[in-house]
């Protein structure tokens, strides 16, 4: 019960009342004939067309497939970047030799390797998951490599003193204090890998919610097109919520100083 | 290359407290680091109970000035404090003296706090209590006390003489402050010029247990004070 209160104590009711006035002002307008796009469906269209592609059993099959390859991605794009940019942040002769590598390839956007990996795998989930990896790399690989060097080297000279091994110093002061800006990378990384799902299924792959938007555009549907555009929405909140979540429960000391920190 | 320091020749007494002050630039912290193997001397050597020194060595421990890079944010008090003790001993007893240390420094209250939840002069004293978990025969401590507001550092003062008598640790606390060198010490060496020299080291006779207000009076601390002033160059009378 004292759950509950919490949860609704912390439920910003303001700003829900925003969003609902602005839809009420959407579904207004169209009824009264102010705005005349013959595409542009109400609100109470777009509900509809939520419980018509519910109903089907698409929408599960579709949030399936999506929910499937961001998560892969993700976390192969986590491992990617958390391994590299461990060794990037240890090794100075690495980085000599490859910071300018990345620096040429982080600010190429990500999306514009999609025809190439549409040449490389065809309409699939690898296209799919190459378009997603390539870019979700970088926040990961970047913050992890800023955050180990950023260990203040005080905590080396604490190692040191106390005498830790070498792999002692690793694990216990290097990893750790790196940790809060790996999770940094890992939830930017998490959100740029739905995105790019949505634009490879879009583009590419003839799957999940980045196709079905493109499938009920072309079968003139606009408010199923709305209404996938909504679960999309939601789908980004559940997730990042779900990151979130996960980070104060494995790691509650991190998760208070991101916290404390702002 | 520059040199650091040149012609030091001190001996610590076991359970001795030696202060060394001195103003800055001259070497006090390149000093502590070389008494705790974090740096290599290019001449000379440095000997625990009668062993050259290679590396930090086992009884020797170092407390920083600055705690809040020191300690281990992402672990609790209790957890910092075991720290130098894990993999080294059976948890039981590394139990026991993360306990012992942090009620010396009055700290077995906060136990589960993370530092970043405690003020600075209880992030020192954590500090300090897992330097004192590891038992060490050599506390060196450097300008421990110098980001504390004057109250606290007062208090944490007579508690590292306590903590000194509890414990029969040698120290050497490293300072800037010739009050504090003064007060603290049994004795005090003043470090001065570049490279940094160890001019002179002054025995302090004044009586035990020492008070914040009475021994700061007395004309022995008075005198100790304008000698050390002077030794350093800064008195106004110089």
């Amino acid at each position: 019960m004292r759950d509950l209160g919490r949860v609704v104590g912390r439920i910003n009711w303001l700003g829900l009342a925003t969003i609902t006035l602005g839809f009420a002002l959407w579904e207004l307008l169209l009824r009264a004939g102010f705005a005349q796009y013959q595409n542009l469906p109400a609100p109470s269209a777009i509900a509809n067309g939520l419980v018509e592609i519910t109903s089907s059993g698409q929408l599960f099959a579709d949030t399936r497939h999506t929910l499937l390859s961001v998560l892969v991605g993700w976390t192969a794009a986590l491992v990617l970047g958390v391994v590299s940019g461990l060794l990037l942040g240890a090794s100075s002769t690495l980085r000599r030799y490859s910071l300018a590598s990345i620096e040429v390839l982080r600010p190429m956007p990500g999306i514009a390797f999609a025809p190439v990996a549409l040449l490389l795998f065809g309409f699939s989930l690898q296209m799919e998951l190459m378009v997603i990896i390539l870019p979700a790399l970088w926040p990961v690989l970047i913050n992890t490599m800023g955050a180990v060097l950023g260990v203040h080297a005080r905590l080396f000279e604490v190692g040191r003193t106390f005498r830790l091994s070498q792999g002692e110093i690793l694990r216990k002061i290097m990893l750790p204090a790196a940790l809060p800006g790996v999770l940094v990378g890992a939830r930017l990384s998490m959100t740029l890998a739905l995105v790019l799902a949505i634009v490879a299924e879009m583009v590419g792959n003839p799957a999940g919610l980045g196709y079905a938007v493109v499938r009920e555009q072309q079968a003139m549907r606009p408010e199923l097109v709305f209404a996938y555009v909504v679960v999309i929405g939601a789908l980004g909140v559940i997730l990042n919520a779900a990151l979130t979540g996960a980070v104060a429960v494995l790691f509650p000391a991190a998760s208070g100083r991101l916290r404390e920190a702002g | 290359m520059r040199r650091i320091l040149a012609d030091i020749s001190l001996e610590l007494r076991r359970g001795e407290f030696l202060t060394v002050v001195g103003p800055s630039g001259t070497g006090k912290t390149t000093l502590l680091r070389v008494l705790g193997g974090l740096t290599a001397s290019t001449r000379g050597a440095v000997y625990v109970n009668g062993r050259l020194i290679d590396g930090p060595p086992a009884d020797v421990v170092i407390v920083f000035q600055d705690y809040s890079h020191a300690l281990l944010q992402w672990r609790t008090v209790a957890r910092n404090v075991a720290f130098g003790l894990e993999g080294k001993l059976p948890r039981s007893e590394i139990n026991e003296r993360v306990h012992d240390a942090l009620r010396l420094v009055r700290l077995d209250r906060h136990v589960d706090d993370y530092p970043w939840q405690l003020s600075g002069g209880m992030q020192q004293r954590v500090q300090i209590a897992r330097a004192l978990a590891l038992r060490p025969a050599v506390l060196l401590m450097d300008e421990p006390f110098a980001a504390l507001d004057a109250m606290t550092k007062a208090q944490l003062q007579d508690e590292l003489h306590r903590l000194r008598d509890a414990t029969g640790s040698s120290f050497v606390f490293v300072t800037h402050d010739i009050e504090e060198a003064v007060y603290l010490g049994d004795r005090v060496a003043v470090i001065t010029g570049a490279p940094g020299r160890i001019e002179r080291a002054v025995a302090v006779e004044l009586p035990k247990p020492r008070d914040q207000v009475v021994t700061r009076q007395m004309p022995k601390f008075l005198e100790l004070r304008y000698l050390l002033h002077q030794a350093i160059g800064q008195s106004e009378h110089a």
